[in-house]
């Protein structure tokens, strides 16, 4: 069983309870204007080009096959991205780092060795957690590994955006601790405004997922101005108040360090959009407190 | 937490009364320090006899200084007595401006706070009627001066305050002053009988030995003092409040000797104005198999936590049967900044001291020098001898002849090796002993070289006291010379580049390698991030380059100590840089893992800046990978946490869980700092905005402020690469 990995995130800090490993899978099928991982979107490796770190050996050309690289005579190195078909070799002869592969395909055998390195530091409280993209674009290498943390008697998560059919939300059921579940917005117009596609479906299977009794932490990504009005806020407060097995609710405040990422993967630049301050963040946490 | 005091904490918890944080930012800005003044201004001549030997004028030394020095009361404080000389700043005795005191070892504080004056007085009078050497009966007499002298200065100070208290109007000071004067009546001269009068008594030992320039570590804080805590607590002797006031004047007078911003002194060291060796041990077992862990060891970490003094450096033993109480209480402090708080593995501590070789009652009483370096408290004289290991394997590295294959190369870094702990051996059997050779067979005898007779830290030396020898004439039970490499993780990483390029898949030989690494990889910047970037080097959890480590780290722990002792010196082996990072630099060429020459590489057993390319949990599980007991001296790893962990939910749990990893994969010692880059930036700039931010250096932690521009841009440097 193999799948596609963009990153292994291990001691991290911020993908649930204690320390944990976090693996990154590939594929989404939610496209948010304010996406911080926008290597996660196609399923397939994608090329990262920082042309700032590029020392104009040339390489890469020699090693691509179709021929996308070019270094000018003084040192100008052109990516035609049109012909890349990700078979990452360049990326291997590049050791400037001006070239990175996004996506590597692993065996779940081999994730789960790298996870099993922290054993130790999980303790009762921390463990693996698998995140995206979106994980469920890859539900049985997805399953697979949850099956062999829980096997070594470690703590799960799985971090979704919920935008998958119930099946296959259900086929993860007995693997999974925790699930980190992403509301973006409560109206519906606003979420397909804001991430192409409607919450229906992700509504429907939050209160069917709460219908089977599983922990479920809400987090809701906000950015000042786009989903972050009172009525935003009210909103996710009555959804969060309609799940019954709810640990927690958490705002995840917006940062801009998938801007450089698009450049890098040469994507067309999204609107820089402002960075919640503290205030920002105080009025998140309170609007959306919990009794 | 007062922010002029950590300007990395926002808020925290308020203990403290006022008066004593008001006193703590005076002294940490140079408060006291400006009343520092020599005692023998104009370097002229003590009024010495001609021909007076060393030992009669250090005990007339000693008594001009217990009748002479300045009195240096400050209404606030809670304890007596001062040090207030310029001389011992430059590790000199006051009145004998040039010859040198004593520091890198800890003495026996508890054993001089249980006796008192009397009980010392009493246990060397009955030495001396045993001994018939005059020499041992003269150093003796000169102990029994120095108690003499003690008591003259805690006189001078009874009376002192007594006559401040006739004319004092203030109500709170009165009660301070007689307060002070109540336990003067009782300490130091006989044993305490409260928790008040035992931190006066412990603080008139530590401070008179300071006043005579001295620089001792302190030991075990809380296992000399909790039991007295514990008792006043019982009987309602004391609140705890008031004793973390103590406790927090024992702090704040510590840092007497600190510069301060606004000082341009000529003293001040690149290496920050805290580096005095001043060291506390807190936790452990005690040699009867009892765990330290009191009243006392809350207060001390509640204090540090609160003003954020690090003159001390301390460090907490923790093991196998610490409570996750203490073990949170630990990561609490350390997730404020500053490095101040940093802990031994016991367990392997103690098992290294065992396989070395010293008797198993000793091991347990363990404490350390300056830094981290292992030592028996009030038993050992130390010293050490480092090296640069780096230096060492690119001398083999750019020797004549090219070696064929891999392990020839290996060999050739060993036989090095093994030139350079001859040559420290040579270098302490030069500094310990004569060699005479018998006029008639020509057979050479090793006769024990004389140091200078000190009669302070002796007297407070419980093995110098029953040898009736001083401590630099093998008073102390164990002379210790240990040794110590640097920079071996960098000679692990060459060795590994080399293994994969030149041998394994012969991309280059090690001549043209030599020769590009002599040019600094002019014209060879590819083959430089390839091999920078191509390999994960120790400090990733790599398999290949932690084997690599591992045998370098055995192969030297074999040969530098295949043989313990040099005639009575014992020299164990130890791991350090201490900040030599900056010394070594400009000896050392380019690396063959793609590191410039003379850049600052690694410090300790830590990753070289830069080549940690994962997490935390891989360096811990890289550097854990090591059998420490084959480095009795010990062997750390510095780590350094971003500010931003302490947003993380319950950053103490996940900090606390570390530790118990560190204890249980068998890690030695961890020195940790919660660092803000972008703060070190701007208080590089700005000084006077951050004057008491405080950063872990090596074994000590510094005032950012108090640095040079050399050791500042380290600090911001390895801060910026390695930050986890």
């Amino acid at each position: 069983m193999t799948g596609m990995v963009f990153d292994i995130a291990r001691f991290s800090l911020h993908d649930g309870p204690g320390i944990r490993t976090t693996v990154f899978l590939k594929g989404c099928p939610l496209r948010c204007v304010w996406c911080h991982n926008p290597e996660s979107w196609k399923r397939g490796t994608e090329i990262f080009f920082d042309p700032s770190k590029c020392i104009g050996c040339g390489d890469c050309g020699n090693v691509c096959p179709e021929k996308c690289h070019r270094t000018n005579v003084g040192g100008r190195h052109l990516f035609r991205r049109g012909k890349c078909t990700g078979c990452g070799k360049c990326a291997d002869a590049c050791f400037s780092g001006a070239l990175k592969k996004a996506g590597v395909r692993m065996t779940a055998g081999e994730v789960w060795a790298e996870a099993a390195r922290d054993r130790a530091y999980y303790g009762e409280t921390g463990g693996l957690t698998v995140s995206g993209g979106e994980p469920l674009f890859q539900p049985e290498f997805t399953r697979e590994l949850l099956k062999m943390a829980r096997a070594a008697g470690v703590h799960t998560c799985l971090e979704t955006c919920g935008s998958v059919p119930w099946e296959t939300l259900r086929g993860l059921l007995p693997y999974v601790d925790l699930w980190r579940y992403d509301v973006k917005a409560a109206d519906g117009e606003k979420h397909r405004k804001l991430t192409g596609v409607s919450n229906e479906r992700i509504l429907d299977n939050l209160a069917r997922l709460d219908g089977t009794g599983a922990e479920i932490e809400l987090r809701c990504p906000l950015v000042p101005g786009l989903n972050d009005a009172p009525e935003d806020l009210s909103g996710l407060r009555r959804i969060a108040r309609s799940i019954r097995h709810l640990k927690r609710i958490e705002p995840e405040p917006y940062h801009p360090f998938g801007k450089a990422k698009e450049l890098f993967l040469g994507r067309r630049k999204s609107p820089a959009w402002p960075v919640p301050g503290e205030n920002e963040l105080e009025r998140y946490r309170a609007s959306l407190k919990m009794e | 937490m007062n922010a002029n005091l950590n300007p990395m904490a926002g808020g925290g918890i308020h203990r403290l009364s006022e008066t004593t944080v008001r006193l703590a930012e005076k002294y940490l800005t140079g408060g006291f320090r400006a009343r520092l003044k020599e005692f023998e201004s104009g370097g002229q001549t003590p009024p010495f006899p001609a021909n007076s030997d060393i030992l009669f004028m250090q005990v007339e030394n000693v008594r001009r200084l217990a009748r002479e020095s300045r009195l240096e009361i400050v209404p606030e404080e809670r304890l007596a007595g001062a040090a207030p000389h310029l001389e011992a700043l430059r590790h000199c005795i006051p009145g004998m401006n040039g010859v040198s005191s004593i520091s890198h070892t800890t003495v026996d504080f508890g054993d001089a706070v249980r006796k008192g004056l009397s009980g010392l007085e009493r246990e060397i009078a009955g030495r001396v009627k045993k001994e018939s050497d005059p020499e041992k009966r003269r150093f003796l007499d000169a102990l029994l001066d120095v108690i003499a002298s003690m008591r003259i200065w805690i006189k001078r100070y009874v009376s002192e305050y007594r006559s401040r208290l006739k004319s004092e109007t203030n109500p709170e000071r009165v009660s301070v002053y007689r307060s002070i004067l109540s336990n003067l009546e009782r300490v130091p001269e006989n044993p305490p009988e409260t928790f008040a009068q035992a931190v006066q008594s412990f603080w008139s030992f530590f401070e008179f030995q300071r006043l005579c320039g001295n620089w001792s570590g302190l030991g075990r804080f809380d296992w000399i003092l909790g039991g007295y805590l514990e008792r006043d607590l019982e009987h309602g002797v004391i609140t705890l409040d008031e004793a973390r006031e103590l406790v927090a004047h024992f702090w704040i007078k510590g840092t007497e000797w600190c510069y301060g911003l606004r000082d341009g002194s000529p003293f001040r060291p690149g290496s920050g104005d805290a580096q005095t060796y001043q060291n506390i041990i807190l936790g452990g077992l005690t040699p009867e198999g009892k765990l330290v862990e009191n009243a006392v060891t809350h207060l001390v970490l509640d204090v540090i936590g609160e003003l954020h003094i690090s003159d001390y450096p301390v460090t907490v033993r923790i093991g196998g049967r610490t409570s996750e109480k203490l073990l949170r209480r630990i990561a609490e402090v350390q997730l404020l900044g500053g490095g101040i708080v940093s802990v031994y593995n016991e367990d392997i501590v103690m098992e290294g001291l065992r396989r070395f070789g010293y008797p198993e009652k000793e091991v347990p009483a363990f404490t350390n020098d300056g830094c981290w370096e292992i030592l028996i408290p009030g038993k050992t004289m130390f010293g050490y001898w480092p090296f640069d290991a780096l230096a060492v394997f690119q001398k083999a590295l750019f020797a004549e002849k090219t070696p064929e294959n891999f392990e020839e190369l290996y060999e050739a870094w060993l036989t090095r090796l093994k030139d350079t702990v001859q040559e420290f051996r040579r270098q302490v059997l030069t500094q310990f002993y004569r060699a005479e050779p018998d006029p008639v067979s020509g057979k050479v005898s090793f006769h024990r070289k004389s140091g200078a007779p000190d009669a302070v830290l002796s007297l407070l030396m419980p093995s110098c006291r029953r040898t009736a020898r001083s401590y630099r004439n093998f008073g102390a039970r164990y002379v210790v010379k240990a040794i110590h490499a640097g920079g071996l993780p960098d000679v692990a990483n060459s060795l590994y580049a080399i293994r994969k390029f030149v041998y394994e898949e012969k991309r280059i030989s090690l001549e043209e390698l030599a020769g590009i690494l002599r040019d600094d990889w002019m014209g060879h910047e590819k083959l430089r991030l390839e091999l920078a970037t191509r390999l994960f080097y120790y400090g990733n959890d790599d398999p290949g380059a932690d084997a690599m480590m591992k045998r370098v780290f055995e192969d030297y722990a074999r040969i530098a100590g295949r043989r313990k002792r040099v005639r009575e010196v014992l020299t164990p082996v130890g791991i350090s840089t201490f900040g030599r990072e900056i010394q070594f630099a400009p000896n050392r060429f380019a690396t063959a893992f793609g590191k410039h020459a003379h850049e600052y590489l690694a410090s300790n057993l830590s990753p070289t800046p830069g080549t940690d390319r994962k997490p935390l949990s891989a360096v811990l599980n890289s550097y854990c990978k090591m059998d420490f007991t084959l480095t009795p001296n010990g062997c750390p790893l510095d780590i350094r946490l971003s500010a931003g962990i302490r947003k993380v939910p319950d950053a103490a749990g996940i900090l606390c869980r570390m530790l118990r990893v560190f204890l249980e994969k068998g890690g030695f010692y961890l020195q940790v700092d919660t660092v803000d880059p972008e703060m070190l930036k701007a208080a590089k700039k700005d000084p006077d905005r951050f004057p008491n931010l405080v950063v872990r250096i090596s074994g000590w932690s510094a005032r950012f402020a108090s640095l040079s521009e050399e050791w500042q841009d380290m600090i911001i440097r390895r801060t910026a690469l390695e930050t986890l």
